[in-house]
């Protein structure tokens, strides 16, 4: 079993009552930090230029 | 109207020429399966009387103003005279339904044939090939046809070969994508003439229309244009096609091309069997893994051939194609018109080329008014959280539109909990459009749906935009479920998760 399907059956198995509660989600401040981190991204995807406009005198036919 | 065998001979009575796209609709029919069809003559086609009342009625030399409608079946003459023959006299009512069932099933579609020597092939509607794991054709839709009094009905989107005097390439372009969005809105698909109108261009129409122009018409028919460009690599150019096919809302694309540019309307395409990687955030950024970033093969509607032509979007040109290469060699993505690598498989009669692709454009239903740019963006900026939720996980995302209703009927038929999915259901407030980041494992196992409003002009970074989280392959109870539900409480948006485990993780 690889890496991967390690941390997948960790992560996509059911636990037991007790488990699920003791297993630690991440808390309001990752999940603030995390957004706050894909609000930049969002602000610099929105500085990519635009496409670059096609000779408008060239005609599709 | 009359019932025949289909042979090269009685295909040939009403496609005599051998140009490309008349062999090309022969191999497709008989490659569908088709052994017999049903010629109605004299059929009034609307979309061809608007452009014979536009253009043809004022030529000196006036084409007639009706066509013929071919009907094409998967059935022997002998077994589609019999069902005809029952679905009229059958006394009882269950029996001639029950014919006019089957007379469906072996129904692959018709063509319009046009009185029109250089341009034959009119409206065309035909099934596509059949699912082969991989073909995606996702702009489809049922049209409803009568043949006398039988009702049948066909799956696909309609194609015509351009005449070069009512409407060129462009036209005929928005004319097949807005077959698909027309139906969508609710709206009855406009004329080619009716588009070449809408563009509001001064010249003849088979000067051909800018880019400018093609907006215009979309606009002046009442639907939105969006439009993205080509990246460096291709790959988010690909990844934005692929999310708008998904989306089912056709592309146009616009191609470089020696005399004159070219446009054609992309149908669907082939799942790749790897995955593209890319980032928005400059060539030092990190990137993710979007799986239709990889696609090469698409299906288009190309008016100079057929109907879901098999095309492939290439870095460059193949070697051998470089005296039909037209455009600025420094391109960064290409439309080989044709199959690469395989010599021999082309459409006969037809020399592939290759042209540079400029743009895509696509017409979308008004109200969709979030940019596909920004679906990308979004799928780029859900990154952090998706990955502070399945730490560990190699993810690979996709990105698409759907309306706020076909995606409750999506969750409908899924495997999610059905104990949990009214609850979702009642309380998942959701707009007419939506946009969805899908996030899956490597292996293409999905793992969750994150739900946005389409709706809105632009995502507002510092704003939550989420409206629910639908958790399609995370068992409820397991430790991602956990981080899914603090994340989804935390943004205040409903959750829904996998009704049961899956049986194996490996």
């Amino acid at each position: 079993m690889t890496i991967s399907n390690d941390a997948k059956n960790a992560l996509l198995t059911p636990l037991d009552p007790r488990a699920y509660d003791a297993f630690a989600a991440p808390s309001k401040q990752q999940f603030r930090e995390a957004r706050a981190k894909g609000a930049e991204d969002l602000r610099q995807a929105a500085k990519q230029a635009p496409r670059a406009p096609i000779d408008p005198k060239l005609r599709f036919r | 109207m009359e019932a025949l065998a289909l042979s090269r001979q009685t295909f040939g009575d009403d496609f005599p020429s051998g140009t490309p796209p008349i062999a090309y609709l022969w191999d497709y029919v008989t490659a569908l399966g088709a052994r017999s069809f049903i010629r109605e003559s004299d059929y009034v086609d609307r979309h061809y009387l608007d452009d014979f009342t536009n253009f043809y009625a004022r030529s000196y030399r006036v084409p007639s103003a009706h066509c013929h409608r071919l009907h094409y079946f998967a059935l022997d003459l002998e077994s589609l005279e019999s069902l005809v023959e029952r679905a009229y006299t059958e006394k009882d009512p269950e029996a001639r339904a029950s014919a006019e069932r089957e007379l469906n099933q072996a129904y692959l579609g018709f063509v319009v044939r046009r009185p029109l020597a250089g341009a034959y092939i009119g409206r065309t509607v035909l099934k596509t090939y059949p699912d082969d794991g991989a073909r995606r054709y996702t702009v489809l839709r049922p049209y409803l046809v009568h043949v006398g009094a039988l009702r049948l009905e066909v799956e696909g989107i309609a194609f015509q070969q351009q005449d070069g005097q009512a409407a060129v390439c462009a036209s005929i372009a928005l004319w097949c994508a807005l077959q698909k969005i027309a139906h969508v809105a609710g709206k009855r698909t406009p004329t080619p003439s009716e588009v070449t109108r809408a563009a509001g261009s001064p010249y003849p129409a088979s000067f051909g229309l800018t880019d400018p122009q093609t907006a215009t018409a979309l606009a002046n028919l009442g639907y939105s244009a969006d439009t993205f460009g080509v990246d460096e690599d291709g790959v988010q150019f690909r990844a934005k096609l692929a999310a708008c096919l998904r989306s089912h809302m056709p592309v146009i694309l616009m191609l470089g091309g020696q005399s004159g540019a070219h446009a054609v309307c992309i149908t669907g395409y082939r799942e790749p069997e790897e995955v593209g990687e890319l980032s928005l955030g400059g060539p030092a950024a990190p990137k993710i893994r979007v799986r239709t970033g990889a696609i090469q093969t698409v299906y288009a509607h190309d008016d100079n051939l057929g109907s879901h032509v098999h095309y492939e979007l290439l870095d460059r040109p193949p070697e051998e194609l470089e005296a039909d290469c037209y455009g600025d060699g420094d391109a960064p993505l290409w439309l080989l018109r044709g199959r690469s690598g395989v010599q021999g498989q082309q459409p006969r009669g037809w020399v592939p080329n290759c042209l540079p692709v400029l743009a895509a454009l696509v017409p979308k239903p008004s109200k969709i008014r979030m940019p596909v740019d920004d679906l990308l963006a979004l799928a780029w900026s859900l990154r952090h959280l998706m990955e502070l939720v399945f730490a560990g996980l190699v993810l690979a995302y996709d990105a698409r539109f759907s309306s706020g209703v076909e995606y409750r009927r999506e969750l409908l038929a899924s495997r999610l909990e059905r104990s949990a999915l009214r609850k979702f259901d009642w309380a998942a407030g959701l707009p007419r459009h939506i946009a969805i980041v899908s996030v899956s494992l490597e292996d293409g196992a999905e793992l969750c749906d994150l739900i946005v409003d389409a709706t809105a002009i632009h995502l507002v970074p510092d704003e939550d935009s989420l409206l629910g989280v639908v958790a399609r392959g995370v068992p409820v109870r397991s430790p991602a479920w956990k981080s899914l539900a603090s994340l989804a409480d935390d943004a205040d948006v409903p959750i829904i998760g996998m009704a049961e485990a899956p049986t194996s993780c490996g």
